[in-house]
């Protein structure tokens, strides 16, 4: 993971901050958007290996990002967050082809492992 | 008037399905932060030792009661989307399991244990069809009316199972309940029995006592 480009994409600040500092720690390169506009500009601007991408947001939801990065064919693996008591959203973000979905709140080890096989899917296309 | 019907239930849900959403927020922001200092110690132990440990036990503390704090959250989460359907296919194990969460402060109130039984004594994948609102009310009504009769250190076990082809809740008093006769004769005088016979009427189900009293059957089909 330590060459991988990551970026978290949340609305609550906080969370994804603190979030980012943890990953730093642990030697991944990784950046932050706060809104889905400011994540498709970052991910328009340089190719990140994963993009975690909260599904419910103000403005641009976190399908609708996922959508264009599709549509772009930006061939980074999307896991998308989900803090619904459903997984609907998560279901429907895998049929739109993200790699996978995780339930907020997150295990970190449990994240960094799904970047990996992630990573290593892609690696094997 | 039939416009606004269940709308209230529909509000009560969009209410709490949002608020909801907001708590594992914070839930999740309190999990980061607290994981985050865990990670600094990690890297930078604090100078002394005796500090070390009352700081690791207050982060220990911090843990325990988010892993609390988010099992409820996913429970009342579920709970609060449950009016989102007027009619929806429910795992019976699972309406035990999520009623059974919702109400355990209720029997810890009354010094009564509340649980669901091991997984070997639920019978295979059961599902029923029904409105999630009336079906998590009538289990709740049904813990409710053991609740209001059973003494201190009694204890309540929930099974889902299947009786001669039809599908039904099964809810046993352990412990120091009452004897059988005593049981069913206290049960029958409650209004919540009155309260769960109507609701399960609704429902288009019925209730029947166990072969030793020592409980009822909630039969959905």
């Amino acid at each position: 993971m330590n060459d991988a480009k990551v970026l978290l994409v949340d609305d609550e600040e906080e969370f994804v901050s603190a979030l980012a500092e943890r990953l730093d720690i642990r030697g991944i390169d990784t950046r932050v958007a706060t809104d889905g506009e400011q994540a498709l500009e970052l991910i328009e601007s340089q190719l990140f290996d994963v993009i975690v991408l909260d599904v419910i947001m103000p403005g641009i939801s976190g399908l609708e990002v996922l959508q264009r990065i599709k549509a772009k064919k930006i061939p980074s693996a999307v896991i998308l967050l989900t803090g619904h008591g459903s997984t609907r959203e998560g279901v429907e973000g895998m049929r739109m082809g993200a790699f996978d979905y995780l339930m907020k709140p997150l295990d970190i080890d449990e994240l960094i492992g799904k970047m990996k096989e992630s990573i290593a899917a892609r690696k094997s296309e | 008037m039939s416009d606004i019907e269940g709308k209230d239930i529909e509000f009560f849900g969009k209410i709490t399905a949002s608020m909801t959403h907001e708590f594992k927020n914070v839930l999740a922001i309190i999990k980061e932060s607290s994981g985050l200092m865990e990670d600094i110690t990690k890297i930078a132990p604090l100078s002394e030792s005796q500090h070390q440990e009352k700081f690791d036990n207050a982060l220990k503390t911090i843990k325990n009661q988010l892993n609390r704090g988010m099992e409820l959250s996913t429970v009342f989460n579920r709970f609060a989307h449950a009016p989102d359907r007027s009619t929806a296919e429910i795992n019976l194990k699972d309406l035990a399991e999520q009623v059974v969460t919702l109400s355990r402060r209720f029997a810890r109130l009354k010094h009564l244990t509340l649980k669901v039984a091991p997984e070997g004594e639920h019978d295979g994948n059961l599902h029923i069809k029904g409105n999630p609102v009336w079906l998590q009310m009538a289990v709740f009504t049904g813990i409710e009316c053991c609740l209001n009769i059973l003494p201190p250190e009694s204890g309540i076990i929930l099974a889902s199972q299947s009786r001669q082809g039809r599908k039904c809740i099964r809810i046993d008093c352990t412990g120091n309940a009452k004897d059988k006769d005593q049981l069913s004769a206290s049960l029958e005088s409650e209004q919540s029995w009155k309260d769960l016979n109507g609701i399960m009427s609704v429902l288009g189900g019925h209730i029947e006592w166990l072969e030793n009293a020592s409980g009822f059957e909630l039969i959905f089909e």
